[in-house]
């Protein structure tokens, strides 16, 4: 291990915050969920109303859910208005060609092997960006609208059916909706793997301390790594 | 037929008395699940409405909506055509034939302009002219066209012509499209299920005749007082679905217990209909009641959410029959095992990288 | 110069079919043409499918005879798996099919056959005592007095007067076809109303073991519906109770309302003995009172009639491939080894190619394809099936409850067993089956009871509901007799899913085009010959028609074996 030449205050405590609310809000909201898809426990003994295992199953989805949503609309609000340089969207700009260009295409060329050394980004990596855009920003939207719409099922006429049950003809159905819900829940499972993997490779390789940095907010630049001017 | 009755006077020509008139509006808002405060409104509208006529086309279909709407026992069968409304085209239930019923098709769109309501049964094969279903040497979706456009309103009877039915599953050979991609310009009102519940149908039609406007409905343009709530929602054995206690085996205790479908396949969670608070056949027993799954025929696509044995529907992906579980747990593995070939291919490199500042350090 | 008229649509049947007519100079049928003009593919959609699935799809193939399609699919599937339901389910599958064919006859007697013999009109110049006394010398029936006929001729008498007739509107009143003095005719309005009133109970025996009619459920292996005579969550006694009461009533409205009604109509048309046809008549029998596989314990035995001949039963194996074939010779569809030659549902195929004349038209090219239905054949015969064929058979093998009924029927009438051979003798076949069916719900009521007695709650057996425990390849045949004849389906299961799905539906034997050999279906045999009375009023095509109760969404199933793709149509 080379030396720490310098600690940089990268996440800030709301970030992590963030992070990790919405980490557990994500596992729980997978087995829950794949509970109520396919109940896989054994029946309660007794009566049927002594322990209402699938009731509390949805009770938690759905008070995970708000918690959730909750959380993600903070993130937004973070990014936007959070004077946070790390943290923000100004620097995310997918849609224009530039920001696809010189610093995209070497951390891209890095994780293909095409070249042997790392670039050293502080925040997000132009890649992880993207990911996290595509994952967390898009994928938890997706879920958040199409979960609230099921949720106005409940209640039919009520604020939530109102402001969000008109997705579900978009989608053909009450059915369709619940397996569309029930297979991009799939996209998470799938992204934490590659999550983190990448973030303990990234440690491994630059070692810097990018895994202990959503618990401390540190990240270090150690003595034989590139400047990062 | 110029002289339009209302109902106060055919009670009178009947020879019933105003006693059994007040009686039958009784029971039509009851059948309506109107509150008591409405039956004044409801003998206004008998007395004053003429009876209105139906023409009732039939297409692609398999006739059990007709056969569903005789079944109703609130109001029955007998006082719907002698009574409520004049069923003046229906090829399943007409006494003319040939030209001569084509005839009474023509003469209520010309007489009723504008006043005669269209049910359709079945639903009309665009494909390849519509060859595929041929009433009196025309095509059935010209004959829906046409009988449609001088129509005060379009009632779709059933799946077939709410949301396509059997036929229109996958591949569907014919072409066949719900009514309401065909009609357009009419108020429509969506009345699925396969077929839908006798009182629902005959609940649709009384609703129209006593306030004189469609019933009011929902984003799928179904009745909301039918469909506005899943069967689920109603379902006499919701305790054993928010217990956990679900039927694993149709041969076991748990199905003699009446425990919950669900793990069966049930699609009443996500099937709006009446069937667990009206249930069938005079309110005899349905479908969940009798210990199968609701397999959603209320629902818009059921045909192609199936197995109907399982909650979750197979998908075709890639060329491969699969179901979201299999190819979501497919992604994550192949997830893990790219990061993992990711990660041997970082160690080589990097072992390699410091072999060689090893080697330059010597 | 012949006339060709044209009946499209034909009313009071399921479905959609045509009839078109060469009269000659004394307006008698010299030939008919029978086309089924809808197709819906239904075959097509079930490749592919879970097997388990495939009786709710086959199922919608028709509301009318709801349930018959299900319980052929699932005895298909079971058969290619080898699955042997519990006592139970054999038991309620056989009550519930009992129950679809009487319900079936009753509604088609009063509601879809009536008005081919009974003026409504008529039945406003009656005399409502006199409609008394006659109805009260027929039946014990209670709702006979004057007073009753009298209210309903009144109630009759406003409706008509308010102008708008409804379902009776443009119907042939006052033809000179019609027979029945006019307080017949009010029996049998009274009669239409009652039974429409009626009808419904009949099947609520459905809606207690399969949840709903129209199209109950189904279960392969059984039937999902528990029994459990200790619970108020599974079919108890109440419930049972209830279809007893049902089952009671039903056979007294057979007994006082619907015999009665069919000898005293008869009586007055005796003389009208046209509508014979094949002579031919094929049944793959029903009512299993053992396994599915044993023939020998059906109550509806199996067997075929060539030319009338009653001394010969001929025996029936619907899995021999050269026994039950179907061409396209006269069809919209195309053989690849010509159109010409039948083909085995097992080998069957069918590209579905429009040729008729592209709508609106005024006749089909009646000399070359014009129907949608395919052309069934039974050793290269046409072949009758449905009620009269049942009758005939069970009279031939000596059922003697059948041959009770048919020799009261046929004494009371004065006539002889030939006439049997006519429209005439198909719709009483179907009343005396009704009687028969009945009588047959009440059976199996007391076995279930007897079965439930004895400790036996089991209705399905699941030990191969999981595909995995499948074989890699299977094939399975089918059967039921619908109330509108034999019906057979045809699986072939690969890999866990549905690879060919054939059907073999009783309209179209009866409703069939002719064959290569230009040999006539029985519709269009048994019009021929008939005098019409007023060829613009085609009241004799409809009453032939109507009794052989058709249903063409039935018929026109058919499909692809093979899964070709469906050919482009051409509109010529």
């Amino acid at each position: 291990m080379g030396k720490i030449i310098e600690e940089i205050y990268v996440w800030k405590l709301p970030v992590r915050m963030y992070h990790w609310i919405n980490a557990l809000c994500i596992t729980v909201l997978f087995v829950t969920g794949f509970y109520i898809a396919s109940p896989y426990l054994n029946p309660p003994i007794g009566e049927a109303v002594w322990f209402k295992q699938m009731s509390v199953f949805r009770f938690i989805h759905f008070a995970t859910a708000f918690v959730f949503i909750a959380n993600y609309l903070f993130r937004m609000y973070w990014a936007l208005f959070g004077h946070d340089r790390y943290a923000r969207f100004a620097g995310f700009r997918p849609w224009s060609p530039k920001w696809w260009g010189k610093p995209f295409r070497e951390q891209m060329a890095s994780y293909l092997f095409l070249r042997p050394d790392e670039p050293s980004h502080v925040g997000h990596n132009p890649v992880a960006a993207l990911t996290y855009f595509i994952f967390i920003f898009c994928g938890s939207l997706f879920m958040i609208l199409t979960g609230l719409a099921m949720y106005g099922e409940n209640n039919p006429g009520g604020f939530t059916d109102t402001w969000f049950g008109w997705l579900i003809p978009l989608f053909g159905g009450s059915y369709n909706l619940h397996i569309v819900h029930h297979s991009v829940a799939w996209i998470f499972p799938f992204y934490v793997i590659l999550h983190l993997y990448a973030i303990f490779r990234h440690d491994i390789v630059d070692r810097s301390s990018v895994t202990s940095s959503i618990i401390t907010g540190y990240k270090h630049r150690v003595e034989d790594e590139a400047s990062l001017d | 037929m110029d002289k339009q009755q209302t109902y106060a006077e055919i009670f009178k020509a009947r020879g019933l008395s105003r006693r059994d008139f007040l009686k039958f509006c009784g029971l039509t808002s009851v059948s309506l699940g109107l509150a008591p405060s409405l039956l004044p409104k409801v003998i206004h509208a008998m007395e004053t409405s003429p009876r209105t006529p139906v023409i009732w086309l039939h297409g692609l279909e398999c006739t059990c909506c007709t056969e569903s709407f005789i079944r109703s026992s609130h109001p029955v069968m007998g006082d719907i055509v002698l009574n409520m409304i004049s069923l003046d085209y229906d090829d399943t239930l007409s006494a003319a034939a040939g030209h001569q019923l084509e005839e009474v098709r023509r003469k209520i769109m010309k007489d009723y302009k504008g006043k005669y309501i269209l049910a359709c049964e079945g639903n009309a094969p665009v494909k390849d002219d519509g060859v595929y279903c041929l009433v009196a040497g025309d095509s059935y979706l010209n004959i829906l066209k046409e009988t449609a456009a001088d129509a005060a309103a379009v009632i779709a009877w059933g799946a077939c012509a709410t949301f396509g039915c059997v036929q229109n599953a996958d591949p569907n050979p014919t072409g066949a499209v719900p009514v309401s991609e065909i009609i357009t310009d009419k108020p429509l009102v969506n009345v699925p299920g396969c077929p839908p519940i006798a009182e629902v149908m005959t609940g649709v039609i009384t609703h129209y005749h006593t306030f004189g406007t469609l019933p009011e409905l929902d984003r799928m343009k179904r009745p909301k007082a039918f469909y506005g709530t899943r069967i689920h929602d109603k379902c006499y054995r919701r305790a054993f679905y928010d217990a956990g206690m679900f039927v694993r085996d149709f041969d076991d205790e748990s199905t003699r217990k009446g425990w919950c479908l669900y793990k069966m396949g049930c699609k009443g969670p996500t099937t709006y209909n009446a069937c667990s608070k009206t249930e069938w056949n005079d309110g005899i027993s349905f479908p969940i009641g009798s210990g199968h799954p609701c397999f959603g025929c209320a629902a818009p696509g059921y045909w192609d959410d199936g197995p109907f044995y399982t909650r979750l529907a197979d998908v075709s992906f890639l060329g491969i029959d699969s179901n979201a579980d299999k190819i979501g747990a497919v992604a994550v593995g192949a997830a893990a095992a790219g990061a993992a070939a990711h990660a041997v291919v970082t160690a080589v490199r990097k072992k390699k990288a410091n072999g060689e500042n090893e080697q330059l350090e010597e | 110069m012949a006339e060709k008229i044209v009946v499209d649509p034909i009313p009071r049947i399921e479905g959609h079919l045509r009839i078109e007519a060469k009269l000659d100079e004394n307006n008698v049928i010299e030939d008919a043409f029978s086309s089924g003009t809808m197709w819906r593919g239904i075959e097509i959609i079930l490749k592919g499918r879970d097997p388990r699935d495939a009786w709710a799809f086959a199922e919608r193939i028709c509301g009318v005879c709801t349930t018959v399609h299900a319980l052929a699919s699932v005895r298909c599937v079971e058969d290619a798996l080898g699955i042997e339901v519990p006592l139970n389910a054999r038991i309620i599958r056989n009550l519930m099919n009992a129950t679809q064919q009487t319900q079936d006859h009753l509604v088609h007697f009063y509601h879809l056959h009536a008005l081919d013999w009974v003026d409504v009109v008529s039945a406003l110049k009656a005399d409502p005592k006199e409609a008394s006394r006659i109805a009260q010398s027929i039946s014990p029936w209670p709702k006979s007095s004057p007073g009753y006929f009298k209210e309903l001729q009144q109630k009759l008498v406003g409706f008509v007067e308010s102008g708008q007739l409804g379902i009776f509107s443009n119907g042939y009143w006052g033809h000179s076809a019609y027979k029945l003095p006019p307080e017949v005719n009010l029996i049998a309005v009274a009669h239409y109303l009652e039974a429409l009133d009626f009808q419904k109970e009949i099947v609520k025996i459905h809606t207690v073991f399969g949840g709903k009619n129209p199209h109950p459920n189904y279960l392969v292996g059984g039937m999902a519906c528990a029994i459990d005579p200790n619970r108020n969550t599974a079919i108890n006694i109440e419930v049972l109770s209830m279809v007893k009461k049902i089952i009671d009533e039903t056979i007294t409205f057979i007994e006082q309302v619907y015999i009665p009604d069919l000898i005293a109509i008869a009586g007055f048309y005796k003389g009208w003995l046209y509508g014979g046809g094949l002579g031919n008549y094929l049944c793959y029998g029903d009512f299993p009172e053992n396994s599915i596989d044993d023939a020998s314990s059906l109550l509806w035995p199996r067997g075929a009639i060539l030319n009338k001949d009653l001394s010969t039963i001929h025996d029936v194996d619907p899995l021999d491939l050269n026994q039950v074939t179907e061409e396209v010779s006269h069809s919209w569809y195309t053989y690849s080894n010509g159109d010409d030659k039948g083909l085995h549902p097992w080998e069957g195929e069918t590209n579905p190619k429009y040729t008729g004349p592209k709508p609106p038209f005024e006749f089909l090219d009646t000399d070359k394809k014009y129907s949608w239905l395919k052309t069934p054949r039974w050793k290269n015969n046409p072949m009758e099936v449905g009620p009269l064929a049942r009758v005939l058979l069970a009279y031939a093998k000596g059922d003697a409850m059948i041959k009770d009924t048919v020799d009261m029927v046929l004494g009371r009438l004065n006539v002889g067993a030939d006439a049997l051979y006519s429209t005439l003798g198909r719709t009483a076949a179907r009343g005396i089956e009704c009687l028969q069916t009945a009588g047959f719900m009440k059976h199996f009521y007391e076995q279930l009871i007897d079965n439930v007695k004895a400790g036996d709650y089991r209705t399905a057996n699941t030990e191969l509901w999981d595909p995995s425990r499948w074989p890699k390849e299977a094939k399975g045949f089918g059967y039921t007799e619908a109330p509108r004849g034999a019906l057979g389906h045809w699986i072939h299961i690969k890999d866990g899913k549905i690879e060919d799905y054939q059907i073999v539906v009783p309209s179209t034997w009866n409703a069939s085009p002719r064959d290569a050999s230009g040999a006539v279906g029985a519709y269009e045999s048994a019009l021929k010959g008939t005098p019409m009375a007023d060829p613009e009023k085609p009241l004799e095509i409809l009453r032939t028609v109507h009794s052989f109760d058709p249903c063409l969404a039935c018929a026109s199933h058919v499909f692809d074996m093979n899964g070709n793709e469906i050919i482009k149509v051409t509109i010529v």
